[in-house]
């Protein structure tokens, strides 16, 4: 709204002056995405550690869950950049053995922010899609803000090897329809 | 005639202030460009260093569909802080066929390299834009299907379809643009009607025109 009021108000100003006046309007179609953690700063890289039990017999207890979020700004445009979607791919590292990942996403923010979807990501699954439909719309940039993407490991103990630790790189990409 | 150019560029540029110091590229031009064919093959990429470091941007290339032509456009360019850029690309030779091209472009990172440690998983994560360049000739094969006040709109040729849908008023084109752009071969869209119009009318670029009266 005050954006609007001053156009108008530069539109009048510059009319007194010129028989004619052409306003261009012009609007960046932005797609612009970072990650962060809760508390809204830079997140490269989670880390999870799978620790042994505190009694013999007992299996490895489960590991907590970590909310990464990705706050973006989308300016939708004319068909076929009229939607966008948000993916996740590995590029690189391999899964322990025995270990999984599972992505969920739920669409947050102002404006078209799409559906959510889960993925799980593993040796075998290298891609997945995360959000769809989002259109023009806009997370904020607050600690707590953006769209939470929930990522869980899942494992059994009977199928762990310890000498299997590693580094996996995720890639998310934003992408037109 | 005085041309007063007043750029909507004010409302990105708040968006975008907030991210500088994020060390980040941004794409400002959105994620997809179509030429047709007759028409200059060329066309850029605009890329905007968010943060207040330089950074390169990394660009690949890779197959979308149809038939695959190289299209010329760097690897990597690098960027100041608070620099925007034009990448330029380039198709360069003709071809009649439809193609689909995917930029990827990513931040090239600079953090040090991850240490693996025993019992732990890390995920290290980065980001990419995804931007499709197409280049094709334009048909108009379109299929409309009806399910209540939305219109299915499919581009059921082996062209492009590129194109404005407007209401239909009687049986003539109303004035209510509903939606516009180009729908790939095999794209599908679905479109809400507003309760007052009688049904739609797509209009490729070319002047041809499928109507369709809402039933």
């Amino acid at each position: 709204m005050i954006f609007t009021g001053s156009l108008l108000a530069a539109c009048a100003a510059s009319a007194q002056n010129a028989d004619f006046v052409d306003a261009v309007f012009e609007v960046d179609e932005a797609a612009m995405i970072r990650a962060v953690n809760a508390q809204g700063g830079n997140l490269t890289n989670l880390t999870f550690q799978i620790t042994a039990p505190g009694q013999a017999g007992a299996a490895f207890p489960g590991v907590a869950s970590q909310v990464m979020y990705l706050q973006y700004t989308s300016v939708k445009s004319a068909a076929p950049d009229d939607q966008r979607a948000l993916s996740v791919d590995v590029v690189g590292g391999d899964f322990p053995a025995g270990v999984s990942l599972s992505l969920a996403a739920n669409p947050a923010g102002t404006g078209s922010t799409g559906s959510g979807h889960e993925v799980v990501l593993s040796n075998s699954q290298q891609s997945g899609v995360l959000v769809t439909g989002i259109g023009s719309a806009y997370s904020g940039t607050g600690a707590g803000q953006g769209i939470p993407i929930l990522h869980m490991v899942n494992f059994a103990t009977e199928n762990l090897d310890a000498a299997t630790a590693g580094v996996v790189s995720l890639q998310y990409t934003l992408s037109n329809y | 005639m005085q041309l007063a150019r007043l750029r909507g560029s004010l409302l990105g540029a708040a968006s975008l202030a907030c991210l500088c110091a994020q060390g980040q590229v941004v794409v400002r031009n959105g994620l997809s460009h179509f030429h047709t064919l007759g028409e200059s093959a060329t066309g850029v990429i605009e890329l905007y260093n968010a943060s207040d470091q330089p950074v390169t941007a990394l660009l690949s290339v890779d197959s979308l569909w149809g038939t695959q032509r190289s299209i010329q456009i760097p690897s990597e360019v690098g960027l100041d802080a608070g620099e925007r850029m034009a990448v330029p690309y380039n198709w360069p030779s003709a071809d009649s066929s439809s193609q689909g091209t995917r930029i990827y472009v990513t931040t090239a990172a600079v953090e040090d390299a991850l240490i693996e440690v025993a019992g732990t998983v890390r995920f290290k994560v980065s980001m990419r834009y995804a931007v499709d360049l197409y280049r094709g000739p334009i048909g108009d094969e379109v299929e409309l299907t009806w399910l209540g006040d939305s219109v299915h709109v499919t581009n059921a040729g082996p062209n492009f379809w590129v194109g404005t849908c407007f209401t239909l008023q009687g049986l003539e084109r109303g004035t209510q643009r509903i939606a516009s752009g180009v729908l790939r071969p095999g794209d599908r869209r679905t479109w809400v009607l507003p309760p007052e119009s009688d049904g739609v009318w797509l209009e490729n670029v070319r002047g041809q025109v499928t109507a369709s009266l809402r039933p």
